[in-house]
């Protein structure tokens, strides 16, 4: 029957190639007995069957001329439309756009523009060696079943190796923190690694800074954060942790050093990040909180829990259906926990901490809530450059996407840029010849590997 | 139905990044080997009944720890409440075994004023043709610090349950002598559910534990 359901599935795609001529890793991995592939690239992962519960190709297609449109001129659209930006994101970018998009709204496409170069140098320094072989046990153990990071020889591991120390080599004083192999790992399924670099850089530079730093305090403080939002949105579930002496440290450290990329079903995680990096931190404690609920939210449910072993494995054994990606962002997006409730969170627990830890030296004032912030403090780091420097090379470069006319299919009313299919100026080779199959997606979801060639730039 | 134990001892497992910590216990808990293990980040939990004598239950509650040194003062957090550790080196990884003092020393500190009863594990003892660590050092280092020595393989499941089961032995036995008493606000004994049979090392002592070295 998986067999079945992943031959309807590549039909609704229009796949039925294997396209290993992309993909080097397919011919390095040898021929594998089992070498189905989800629509993410995970070997005998379930979301074949997701695949099929994605949104009809008409939306995707429009919601991708949407994103098109809008990152084309991103500093307009950051100077006068974030609000639109936030509720698309919400929605959840289209998986074409997101090697796209990611780096626009995380601020790594102004850092790279500005540091042109930069990437290559980093990659070519020969790095730390210490750093070099706490990152090379690792290296093996990142999503292991992704088909992009199978072989050793891959260019998935040794990009990861390359990124990863590129970083240690960028932020010595920061270095190789084992929660960013995650992390860099996801970013790198959906872009070429100097954009995926500096992603990783705003990431943490912006988003949640300080948390791979070595004394962890950045997580102590959300962790104290968390217990205090979650004592005002889910008081049941936070007398129960209280009462057991669950503290917030066993649960959501992970969650939030790896930006639950360990935790959720691949697509869930894909939107939250999409929500991420649009909304800032205030997502990752929407989703925490939303995960508490469903896991402690009722009485029902602390019945059998008579201990921490037992209630951390509630927390572990959240029933997947809950966590589908739609039913999932729409609880997380209702939660009432703004930036502001954050903010004034930090504050309260951060002096508490200080008075138990006199030696407490983390500060939060450097994270930007969210998009539009990270935007503008760019806007005005470059206005202050090039007032200093006079000719600046302007900020945003984006590269330019062509938009082919569509190829005859029935045109819907409304917008008229629905049924286009894109391809790349730049890199023609890698536009699809052919094409113009009905139900035809453009992006990474349809191809079985290297899913952000699609997208190169 | 909660299966009924006698007592409940908190484990913890420490030592290097990448000795085979969570393999260790994913073997001992779950009975399978996992070729990849995801680092850990934080710590991780894992639970599992020993009998240790027949009718004699004790569920222990284990602790896996991130063995990356950034995570200690999450880690440290957890010395504490434990009874009893693992600590690891990888006998192919000489720099691991290097460190066991100082992994020693950090719990000393942090376990305060409890003390944790160790038994020190020389993991990965399947790949005996690269062994950088001889059984004759570790056992004089095991014994200088007054703990036991094992070696374990999670690969080929040898000595995993004895090394978890001796632990829980030697632990049960200083219960039963008085030598750890269940205490309020500790967490590394709990007393479990126990019919007809009344322990008298189970009332609550508050006073403090003696030295188990």
């Amino acid at each position: 029957t998986l067999e079945e359901l992943s031959d309807a599935f590549d039909s609704t795609l229009g796949r039925h190639d294997d396209s290993s001529s992309l993909g080097s890793d397919s011919e390095l991995n040898g021929a594998a007995p089992y070498r189905q592939t989800d629509r993410y690239g995970f070997l005998g992962g379930n979301s074949a069957q997701d695949g099929l519960a994605q949104p009809p190709v008409e939306l995707v297609r429009h919601r991708e001329a949407r994103w098109l449109e809008m990152t084309s001129h991103w500093e307009k659209t950051m100077a006068r439309r974030y609000k639109k930006v936030k509720v698309l994101c919400r929605k959840g970018i289209p998986s074409s756009m997101r090697a796209r998009c990611w780096p626009l709204l995380c601020g790594g496409q102004a850092n790279m523009n500005c540091n042109q170069n930069k990437y290559k140098e980093l990659e070519e320094s020969p790095g730390d060696p210490q750093w070099l072989e706490t990152i090379e046990k690792d290296i093996h153990r990142q999503f292991p079943f992704h088909e992009m990071f199978l072989s050793p020889e891959g260019h998935g591991q040794r990009g990861l190796l390359q990124l990863l120390k590129a970083y240690t080599v960028y932020r010595p004083h920061e270095g190789y923190c084992q929660a960013q192999g995650p992390v860099a790992a996801v970013l790198l399924m959906h872009m070429p690694a100097e954009q995926a670099f500096w992603c990783l850089v705003q990431i943490r530079g912006a988003g949640t800074p300080g948390s791979w730093l070595p004394p962890q305090e950045a997580v102590l403080l959300d962790g104290e954060v968390f217990v205090a939002l979650l004592r005002r949105v889910c008081p049941k579930a936070y007398k129960h942790l209280q009462k057991h002496g669950v503290g917030p440290l066993l649960y959501v450290t992970e969650w939030f050093l790896c930006l639950y990329s360990r935790t959720l079903p691949f697509p869930t995680v894909l939107r939250i990040w999409d929500a991420f990096l649009s909304e800032g931190v205030k997502v990752l404690f929407r989703v925490g909180l939303v995960l508490v609920r469903l896991a402690l939210g009722s009485s029902e449910k602390l019945r059998d829990c008579t201990g921490v072993v037992e209630t951390l494995e509630k927390l572990r054994s959240i029933p997947v259906r809950l966590l589908q990606e739609d039913t999932l962002m729409a609880e997380v997006n209702d939660v009432a926990v703004s930036d502001r409730d954050v903010a004034r969170e930090c504050r309260v627990q951060l002096a508490k901490l200080r008075k138990v830890r006199p030696d407490f030296r983390y500060s939060p004032e450097q994270r930007l809530p969210n998009a539009k912030a990270i935007f503008d403090a760019q806007q005005l780091e470059d206005a202050q450059q090039s007032r200093k420097e006079k000719h600046a090379a302007p900020t945003f470069l984006i590269p330019e996407i062509v938009v082919d006319p569509p190829p005859q299919v029935p045109v819907k009313k409304k917008l008229d840029t629905r049924g286009k299919t894109f391809h790349v100026a730049q890199r023609p080779t890698l536009t699809r010849e052919q094409g113009g199959r009905e139900g035809e997606e453009p992006g990474p979801a349809k191809r079985n590997s290297a899913p952000y060639l699609e997208t190169y730039f | 139905m909660e299966a009924i134990w006698l007592y409940q001892f908190r484990l913890i497992v420490i030592g290097d990044s990448t000795v085979g910590k969570s393999c260790l216990i994913r073997r001992f808990t779950e009975g399978r080997f996992a070729q990849v293990s995801d680092p850990t980040v934080g710590v991780d939990f894992f639970s599992r009944l020993v009998e240790i004598e027949p009718g004699k239950r004790i569920k222990l509650q284990i602790w896996d720890t991130a063995g990356q040194e950034r995570f200690r003062s999450i880690t440290r957090a957890y010395y504490r409440n434990s009874v009893g550790g693992l600590l690891l080196f990888d006998i192919t990884n000489r720099r691991s075994f290097q460190n066991v003092h100082e992994w020693l020393e950090e719990t000393k500190v942090h376990a305060q004023p409890y003390q944790i009863v160790f038994v020190l594990v020389g993991h990965k003892c399947d790949l005996d043709t690269q062994r950088q660590v001889t059984r004759h050092e570790a056992e004089k280092l095991a014994a200088a610090y007054g703990m036991k020595y094992i070696e374990t393989s999670a690969r080929d499941a040898i000595n995993v349950e004895k090394a978890f089961t001796d632990l829980t032995r030697d632990i049960y036995e200083l219960v039963k002598r008085g030598e750890i008493s269940i205490q309020e606000g500790w967490e590394g004994v709990k007393s479990g559910f126990v019919p007809n049979v009344v322990h008298s090392s189970e009332e609550v002592v508050k006073s403090d534990r003696r030295c188990l070295c």
